[in-house]
């Protein structure tokens, strides 16, 4: 999970982490405000998106050709012009996925030019379930560290310190630098902290921009950050998914899948492309879905107009298939009409669930197998579209 | 080395009166598990259908002396606990508990390794054998008593697995589910070992996962091995053909399909049985039980 830029540098600011002067503003007179409030020549206005490569990016319906997510301004009045061509306008950059982005708010920050860029990362490595830090310097020369902890040891500091070829001064800012990028990353139980880049100014390294890439499992200990979450553009119901607990992968067929535990829905996404069909989503309720969940995942399959059917592929361990078919009528009712839902159930309780669905006289198709809840369910797509 | 629990086995359950720890302690008891203790918060608590419960991991396991501990406890609390049973030496040591922050699965993992001890999950579904006894949260009624050994990670779809098995006449020996986390306190090989020496196992059928590389450590120690039982695998999600970006500097592109035939080839390499269709797993094993003729 991300926040924008302005929220990433408060956060950076307490940390004392390096930055140039700027602020946030919500109007083009806030920009002008903020611009006169740093002082200097020069001011960068950023649009603040959920994304990243904004100077890439193009606003929709831009008749301004030149104008990216990212522009300089040589006075207070240009910083109030340009807040005033984004916001409230839409930006797509080469990471949004062709999704626009409305921009709400821009950040000024004094206009800063330096050398020696960086961008460093520290993350999870998931493959090897380590920290690595990765740095990239001038020329684009890749380098990679592998952290025995939540700290810089002295060994991994000389070795970046003598690959990055700093001395003196320099090399006592970057090694400060990295310590404040682990003790964020630990602060934060982040999965990942950037800083990208890094460049070289006259009064030392400075951090232009970066992100925390947060764990949703742990913000339940950062309510502030919490606070700071907002729903993404094109991630909609990912979000609603996430609320009422139950998890939603987008992809692009026209078969929706509900089922319970994700290893199970990915080979039932696996078993309907093998047998020609083209999933659209997975609605996954995991081990121990509520009613409520399994109903409003239905309802989201149902009211999703590129979806053409829906197969729910249930196998009940501590999930109990009774509960499950309780859900699955709570939502059905009057929604059901027109569009095919083959319901597979074993495991816990399935008897028990299959009849309560044969019972609800809706239109369920109840199948015991999972190839055969394949078949119907593409057959049964194949006949409506 | 690993010793997967029997009907012996002296078995701890930390958070005992939680919701879930007492749910699956009864279950556990009525499938005739030799659970010998637990652990709670509430004051209040002696006993538990007459197991002593103790404040104290240590306290538990001085009195009691269980080889495993399966913990029902909070996201908040799990890593505390982990902790408390690793400094006490519990060689064994079951994490049910989902949706663990990430750097507290971590923490876990580094506290098991230092204590040598063996982490499951956090996240993790358990191990049942099969008649005998049960850690953890896995549904036994639907396992019928087999030779069939299980190792995997996503609960639901074992227990497809363990339906189709059981539809071509197959039973399990031991299932010991990792979860699906993306960090995991031990990976496919010591269980693999443990397997590999369980008399009852006669194959093993891995159900693994696209994330992570557990599957190619376990293809490198599988490799490694000479007299071998027959590894069956599969991995859910090839099929599924969109190239994942991470914006993090230094993660390159993948793709699902890609990842998996990757696992594929050095799985096939180190001459395990690969499947492709979810819906044959059953089959699979079935077929190879027969071909090889392998005592089912």
């Amino acid at each position: 999970m991300l926040i924008k830029e302005y929220q990433v540098k408060k956060i950076f600011k307490k940390h004392g982490v390096p930055l140039l002067r700027g602020g946030v503003a919500y109007t083009p007179e806030e920009a002008r405000r903020v611009a006169e409030e740093i002082g200097g020549k020069a001011w960068v206005v950023k649009a603040q998106i959920l994304a990243g490569s904004r100077s890439a990016g193009r606003f929709l319906d831009g008749a301004e050709e030149e104008l990216s997510g990212i522009a300089w301004a040589n006075a207070p009045m240009m910083a109030a012009a340009l807040a005033e061509q984004m916001l409230g306008r839409y930006l797509q950059t080469p990471e949004t996925g062709g999704i626009y982005h409305e921009v709400q708010r821009v950040y000024v920050e004094e206009a800063c030019l330096g050398q020696g860029e960086y961008q460093m990362s520290l993350r999870i490595d998931f493959l090897t379930q380590k920290l690595i830090l990765t740095i990239v310097s001038a020329g684009n020369m890749l380098h990679r560290y592998e952290l025995p902890g939540y700290r810089l040891d002295v060994r991994t500091e000389r070795r970046v310190l003598r690959e990055l070829r700093l001395k003196d001064g320099k090399a006592d800012q970057m090694a400060d630098l990295l310590r404040r990028q682990v003790a964020l990353f630990e602060a934060y139980g982040a999965i990942a902290v950037e800083f990208d880049p890094v460049i070289e100014t006259a009064g030392g390294f400075v951090v232009l921009d970066g992100r925390i890439v947060f764990d949703s499992d742990s913000l339940f200990r950062y309510p502030e950050v919490a606070g700071m979450i907002e729903i993404e553009a094109g991630r909609e119901r990912e979000a609603a998914a996430r609320q009422h607990q139950f998890r939603y992968i987008h992809l692009e067929g026209n078969i929706a899948c509900l089922v319970n535990g994700i290893g199970l829905g990915q080979a039932t996404i696996d078993s309907i492309h093998r047998n020609g069909g083209q999933v659209a989503c997975l609605l996954d309720i995991g081990t121990e879905p509520s009613r409520d969940a399994v109903a409003r995942a239905l309802k989201m399959a149902l009211s999703d107009p590129d979806i053409d059917g829906v197969l729910v592929n249930i196998f009940g361990g501590i999930t109990r298939c009774d509960e499950i078919a309780e859900g699955l009528i709570a939502a059905s009712g009057e929604i059901l009409a027109g569009l095919p839902v083959v319901v597979r159930m074993d495991g816990t309780n399935a008897h028990i669930g299959r009849r309560l669905l044969f019972e609800s006289r809706l239109s369920f198709t109840v199948v015991q197998k999972m190839d055969e809840a394949v078949r119907t369910i593409i057959q049964q797509v194949r006949e409506v579209s | 080395m690993l010793v997967l629990p029997n009907q012996k086995t002296p078995i701890l359950i930390q958070g005992i009166t939680s919701e879930l720890g007492t749910v699956h302690t009864e279950l556990a008891i009525a499938y005739g598990t030799h659970i010998v203790a637990g652990t709670s918060r509430d004051k209040n608590v002696d006993s538990f259908q007459n197991i002593p419960v103790f404040r104290t991991v240590k306290e538990a396991v001085r009195k009691t002396k269980p080889l495993v501990s399966v913990i029902f406890s909070s996201p908040a609390r799990a890593l505390g606990d982990v902790e408390e049973a690793a400094r006490a030496k519990i060689p064994l040591i079951i994490c049910t508990t989902e949706r663990v922050p990430l750097h507290d699965a971590l923490k876990m993992a580094a506290a098991a390794e230092k204590y040598h001890v063996t982490l499951i999950g956090p996240s993790s579904p358990g191990i049942v054998r099969a008649g005998a006894c049960i850690a953890g949260t896995i549904p036994a009624h639907l396992f019928p008593k087999g030779s069939v050994g299980i190792m995997g990670r996503s609960s639901s779809l074992i227990y497809e697995a363990v339906q189709q098995l059981a539809e071509e006449g197959l039973g399990v020996s031991t299932c010991v589910a990792l979860g699906a986390a993306p960090i995991v306190g031990t990976s496919f090989e010591p269980i693999f070992d443990a397997l590999s020496v369980d008399p009852a196992t006669k194959v093993i059928l891995v159900i693994g996962q696209l994330s992570g590389q557990l599957e190619n450590d376990l293809a490198a120690a599988y490799h490694m091995r000479r007299r071998k039982k027959p590894l069956v695998v599969y991995i859910p999600g090839g099929t599924m053909r969109r190239t994942v970006r991470t914006p993090l500097i230094g993660t390159p592109a993948f793709s699902p399909a890609g990842i998996v035939a990757e696992k594929r080839a050095v799985l096939e390499k180190a001459g395990a049985v690969w499947v492709d269709d979810p819906a044959g797993l059953g089959q699979a094993v079935a077929r190879y039980i027969r071909k090889k003729v392998v005592p089912a």
